[in-house]
């Protein structure tokens, strides 16, 4: 039988078959490592070749092969002594082919039994005691029962154990788009599980669901993720019995899908992390066995799915169970609201459900770009603008009819292009919104709240780097409201509410700026509290007559330390200043405005995109600057008596009754000389702490222009945030306040003045313009008044 | 590399390495030469947007195509007097890792300098530093100075960098 290796028949050649033997031995000199996957691939392959043969060889390299493939996925009941046996059969395959009698029976049932779960008796000539062949899970894994009956090709739970990921770096690229595309579907999957969870039975929406869960899967097992790969085989069987109704699906079963979906996103963001930086060997992952046993028990049905709550359900009808989330506290109180209230949201959810799916099928148009590549266009788009500009306002231009017709049919074509380009960066928020739909059931659970999130306006458009800036403070946000803003169902009782609270998400577009709202029906912010906690904290002092909104701002002050205000929980404003940093990072304001008792809403402003802002151009002298209009709080041509010398050192300015400091951006920027406040205008603006004034020499008017970033050369310069290319083709310095002031505060520059002020005089000053101070636009009425200034007949009133 | 050649000056060193064309440019009497490679462009003196805080050879930043560079003024750099921008004044354009305007009296021409035209710069005394100077290329009767343009460029930044 073993000399059956002639050219005759379909069979393995001679030389082919020297060759996998020989293999098979080299492999087997140095001690096996069920972790030396490309070892055992290779003897895999030799085997492969001998399974051709006929008779026993044949039959023995088939068991062998199977073994080497069980311990290849980590599926062999008994990978480490299959190891142990691996050289023994090596050598009785080499001795059969060689045409020696061997008796390869023994070993052929030794091979099969550490191969397959199945433990089958120990042949009496074994070296070493059988081990336990099939151990169940020791830790965690509750209620599953060993010796699954599904046997030997598919994976069960009993053989799960934790194995070190071994990953291809040349199979980078691979990963790491399956990393990209498993975001997405995860996504997907948050989405499409609590539209699940509203509607339980719905057959098409757990298809929906199944999908995304089948690619990853797929994908994982081709690139060798086992636990990936198992995780979601795990999900997508459950879904099965679900869409077959052989399984009911229970907010519990959804409980256990987040946890599940969890673990995969902490095993796509640890394999992120090692492709980012690969150390070692092993990709290291976290400990999926306690997830999984609670998986495969739900599949298999052997075990209900240990619930987070152990709250009967008895109470509540099956669907109602379902739609309700349901908390000890909920159940218990009162079923009735509870089985009504969320009943009839789930029509609201498919209508938003709705419109996510034609979102998917517009993606099926759509194509990706590097965003690199979108960047560059808008740079380029940049620059064109600025060169047509420079092309209109040339000479040669306007005395030539037919040139400029062509001209100004160039400048609508460029303008096109720019509005393409920059709309081409343009995402719609939907999808960061639906990613709270996840956050907000989380948190109201823990919370033991009721809690309803509606979103709209998911379908405005924000610049792709704004949207990604935004995500993280708005999931600070939105647990606030969750988890401050919205009382418990009793509480909400007791105020006469509804039980099941709303937290609003909502955006849309206000002039040139965007707003996202979130905005809660809970129990508002406590002005008192709020002003009793800031004059403790030295933010306000007492006396202070604040507007609401320097109020509510309190709340995202950094140092406002939110141990026992407003709520008792950890307090509203946890991480709250690092959202307003956030978001004036992205130049955009928080406002907030609340009523006790009714409710917050947290208004986000931001700008439409990054590259473009407002400005007020200014000039000094012969250079002209830019201050961003968002930090300008209003403009003005002071009056003499408005200004105050403290010392010779610094100069204030009074406005209604508030005494800011003027800073001489001449001297401080070693341009010029300081200018006079009465003959030139003062612009006041917003720094983090204060507010200042600048003075300029004439205010050009307001622009949009292009921001473009100083390089390292020019990061120490204070007071300078960027450069921008005005109109002309000149470049303009953008100012920032808050350096500015730091500037200022630390230079020494001595100003010079005329007449002797001291600071006594700035009571009277005070007092003098608070008698004349009382309509809202004193300056404008006393720049009328006043014609001794040169120049001041200039109408100004436009460029505030 | 070069600063390894450099304070090596006295023994066997190998300058044909630098041979290749040089634009070559002057500057208060004195001719210089820089490495054709590292120009991106030679263009007028422009309006030039003066950024504070910055060193005096630091003119400002400029507007060259819809990016904003920075200009160094040569002159001062080097230690000389700013003399008054006339026609001939250029902004040379190099590259260093980024776009840099260096400020010159005049652009003469590019020269081809071969490798044992190149003297190592001679000892000038402490006063002088010649750490950016890659040598000195003789061409007929005349010595041009050639340029380390990134080393100029580099200590100036580390000049800038210790300002804070």
């Amino acid at each position: 039988m073993a000399n059956e290796t002639n050219d005759n028949g379909s069979g393995p050649d001679r030389q082919e078959l020297s060759a996998a033997i020989e293999t098979l031995r080299e492999a087997v000199k140095t001690e096996l490592d069920a972790n030396d996957l490309g070892r055992l691939a290779q003897m895999h392959t030799a085997c492969q070749t001998l399974v051709a043969l006929d008779g026993p060889v044949g039959e023995f390299s088939s068991a062998l092969a199977n073994l080497l493939e069980g311990i290849i996925l980590k599926e062999a009941a008994d990978a480490d002594r299959g190891l142990t046996l691996i050289p023994q059969a090596v050598e009785t395959i080499g001795n059969a082919v060689d045409g020696r009698d061997v008796d390869v029976e023994p070993l052929l049932i030794q091979i099969r039994a550490v191969t397959t779960s199945t433990p089958t008796p120990a042949p009496e000539s074994m070296a070493a005691p059988e081990p336990a062949t099939v151990e169940p899970e020791p830790t965690s894994a509750p209620a599953a029962p060993p010796g699954s009956p599904s046997a030997t090709s598919e994976v069960t739970i009993e053989q799960y154990v934790a194995e070190p990921l071994v990953v291809d770096l040349d199979e980078r690229e691979h990963l790491e788009g399956f990393i990209d595309e498993s975001h997405e579907h995860m996504d997907a999957i948050e989405v499409a599980l609590l539209e699940v969870e509203n509607d339980p039975t719905n057959t098409d929406k757990i298809n929906e669901l199944f999908r995304p869960f089948h690619t990853i899967k797929g994908i994982a097992g081709f690139l060798n993720l086992r636990d990936i790969n198992r995780l979601t085989h795990e999900m997508e069987t459950i879904l099965d019995l679900g869409r077959k109704n052989e399984l009911r699906i229970i907010p519990e079963t959804v409980d256990l899908f987040f946890s599940g979906i969890d673990a995969l996103k902490e095993q796509i963001a640890k394999l992120a992390n090692y492709l980012a930086n690969p150390s070692g060997d092993v990709v290291p992952q976290p400990n999926i066995v306690a997830v999984m046993a609670r998986l495969h028990a739900t599949a298999t049905g052997q075990a209900p799915p240990p619930a987070t709550t152990t709250t009967p359900d008895a109470t509540s009808e099956p669907t109602q169970a379902a739609a309700a989330p349901t908390t000890p506290a909920a159940a218990s109180i009162s079923p009735t609201p509870t089985s009504e209230a969320p009943a009839s949201e789930p029509a609201d959810d498919r209508g938003a459900a709705g419109g996510e799916g034609g979102a998917t099928q517009v993606a099926d148009t759509s194509i990706r770009v590097d965003t690199a590549k979108l960047d560059f266009l808008v740079d380029a788009v940049g620059e064109l603008v600025i060169a047509q500009t420079m092309v209109n306002l040339s000479n040669v231009v306007s005395t030539d009819e037919k040139l400029t017709r062509d001209v100004s049919q160039v400048s609508k074509i460029v303008r096109d292009v720019q509005e393409t380009a920059m709309a081409m960066r343009m995402i719609p928020i939907g999808q960061t919104f639906q990613k709270m739909r996840r956050l907000v059931r989380d948190v109201s659970r823990k919370a033991g709240k009721q809690v309803e999130l509606k979103i709209s306006g998911e379908d405005t458009e924000l610049d792709k780097n704004v949207i990604q800036a935004i995500a993280d403070p708005l999931v600070h946000m939105v647990r606030n409201a969750v988890d401050h803003g919205i009382e418990t169902p009793e509480g909400r009782r007791d105020a006469g509410k509804p039980e099941t609270g709303i937290v609003h998400l909502n955006a849309f577009h206000q002039g040139d700026s965007i707003v996202i709202e979130i905005r809660d029906d809970g129990k508002g912010l406590d002005r008192d509290k709020l002003i009793a906690k800031g004059i403790e904290r030295g933010l306000i002092s007492s006396g202070e007559q604040l507007s609401d909104q320097q109020v509510f701002g309190l709340v995202i002050q950094p140092g406002f330390s939110t141990a026992e205000q407003v709520t008792d929980i950890s307090g509203r404003g946890v991480g709250m200043d690092v959202v307003k940093r956030n978001v004036e990072k992205l130049r955009g304001k928080i406002e907030i405005s609340s009523e006790l008792g009714r409710g917050s809403v947290f208004s986000v402003r931001l700008p439409l995109t990054l590259a473009i802002i407002d400005g007020m151009l200014i000039r000094l002298g012969t250079e002209r600057l830019i201050i961003p209009t968002i930090l300008i709080e209003q403009s003005l041509r002071p009056e003499a008596q408005q200004i105050t010398h403290v010392q010779r050192k610094g100069t204030m300015i009074q406005v209604r009754g508030e005494l800011i400091t003027l800073i001489q951006l001449g001297p401080l920027f070693g341009f010029s000389g300081p200018i006079d406040p009465t003959e030139g205008s003062v612009v006041i603006a917003l720094t983090e702490t204060q507010k200042i004034g600048i003075v300029v020499d004439e205010l050009i008017g307001q622009h949009q222009v292009v921001i473009k970033t100083l390089g390292e050369r020019f990061k120490q310069a204070k007071g300078i945030s960027g450069a921008a290319i005005l109109g002309d083709g000149h470049v303009g310095l953008i100012l920032e306040p808050t350096g500015l002031l730091a500037l200022h505060s630390s230079s020494e520059v001595i100003i010079p003045i005329s007449d002797t002020t001291n600071i006594a005089e700035i009571v009277e000053a005070a007092a003098e313009l608070d008698d004349n101070g009382g309509s809202s636009e004193p300056q404008q009425q006393e720049l009328t008044e006043d014609s001794s200034a040169p120049g001041v007949a200039e109408p100004e009133a436009a460029l505030v | 590399m070069t600063t390894a050649m450099l304070t090596d000056q006295a023994g066997t060193m190998d300058l044909s390495a630098h041979g290749g064309k040089y634009l070559t440019f002057s500057l208060a009497e004195e001719e210089y030469g820089l490495e054709i490679m590292k120009v991106r462009e030679i263009i007028g003196i422009m309006d030039i947007t003066a950024v504070p805080q910055m060193p005096a050879h630091v003119k400002g930043v400029i507007n060259l195509r819809g990016k904003v560079i920075p200009v160094v003024e040569l002159r001062l750099k080097f230690g000389m007097e700013s003399a008054e921008y006339t026609e001939a004044t250029c902004v040379i354009v190099v590259d260093v890792g980024t776009l840099v305007g260096i400020i010159v009296d005049t652009v003469q021409e590019v020269l081809n300098i071969k490798g044992e035209q190149i003297d190592p710069p001679p000892p000038l005394g402490a006063s002088v530093d010649t750490t950016f100077i890659l040598g000195m290329g003789k061409v007929k009767e005349e010595v041009k100075i050639l340029l380390d343009i990134d080393k100029v460029l580099n200590e100036e930044k580390a000049l800038a960098a210790e300002e804070v």
